[in-house]
């Protein structure tokens, strides 16, 4: 099965990063997940992506294999995009490939979400008027603190 | 990072995100006695840079997020982790 995690300066798209299927996969899910041009009443124009890299890979690569044991699902691939965004842009994908639906649906939620809740990737706003603001996210759930 | 005569350690934290613009290179250094750990790392940078981080400060060190009794190493890859917004 050909798959790929990690991070991408390039752009991306369902169509290059779904996964493979053998005769045993009943079920392929690919989602993207796209910029776009409005957040909390402001029109946004871009995105700015910046990542913790080497982290980023791993932990990348540790969602990937948590789906793996935690669902029926015999692949998957998982590629989140950094740098400079427009809207449209592709910014993450995620497919699976499972014997049955519901693992699939399953597998690529946990998928998804997990990237949103762990990957150390951070995103800025950028504006019609240029201005640009960093976006609040999800605080560490391990972290420390005094 | 390196250890400086027998009694002081460098550790370079990295900042990201919202924290980049905090220092030139999105960098700080501080020097650290040996068996400090990352609350007292937490400390020293609040003492740093007063007002410009938040109080409950994220580490990752080594790539993994850290607690605040873990001891740090002079070889250790340090990074601040702010609330992470991917997707």
């Amino acid at each position: 099965m050909n798959t790929q995690v990690g991070l991408s300066d390039a752009p991306i798209s369902a169509a290059d990063l779904r996964v493979g299927a053998g005769p045993a996969v009943g079920a392929v899910l690919t989602f993207e997940g796209r910029v776009r041009n409005h957040n909390e009443g402001r029109q946004v124009v871009r995105l700015h992506y910046d990542a913790y890299r080497q982290m980023a890979e791993e932990v990348l690569r540790d969602i990937e294999r948590r789906t793996r044991e935690a669902y029926e699902v015999s692949s998957v691939s998982l590629v989140h995009r950094v740098g400079t965004l427009s809207v449209g842009e592709v910014a993450v994908v995620v497919s699976v490939a499972a014997a049955h639906r519901s693992a699939a649906f399953d597998g690529a939620r946990f998928a998804i979400e997990t990237v949103k809740a762990e990957l150390p990737v951070w995103k800025q706003e950028e504006y019609e008027d240029g201005s640009r603001r960093w976006l609040g996210g999800n605080p560490a759930a391990t972290g420390s603190s005094e | 990072m390196t250890t400086i005569g027998t009694d002081r350690m460098q550790l370079q934290v990295q900042l990201f995100g919202s924290y980049r613009d905090i220092a030139p290179g999105s960098s700080l250094s501080l020097e650290m006695p040996p068996g400090a750990t990352v609350a007292d790392l937490v400390r020293c940078l609040h003492d740093k840079v007063p007002g410009k981080l938040p109080p409950n400060l994220a580490v990752a060190v080594n790539r993994r997020h850290a607690r605040a009794e873990q001891v740090l190493e002079p070889s250790d890859e340090v990074a601040l982790i702010p609330a992470v917004a991917g997707g």
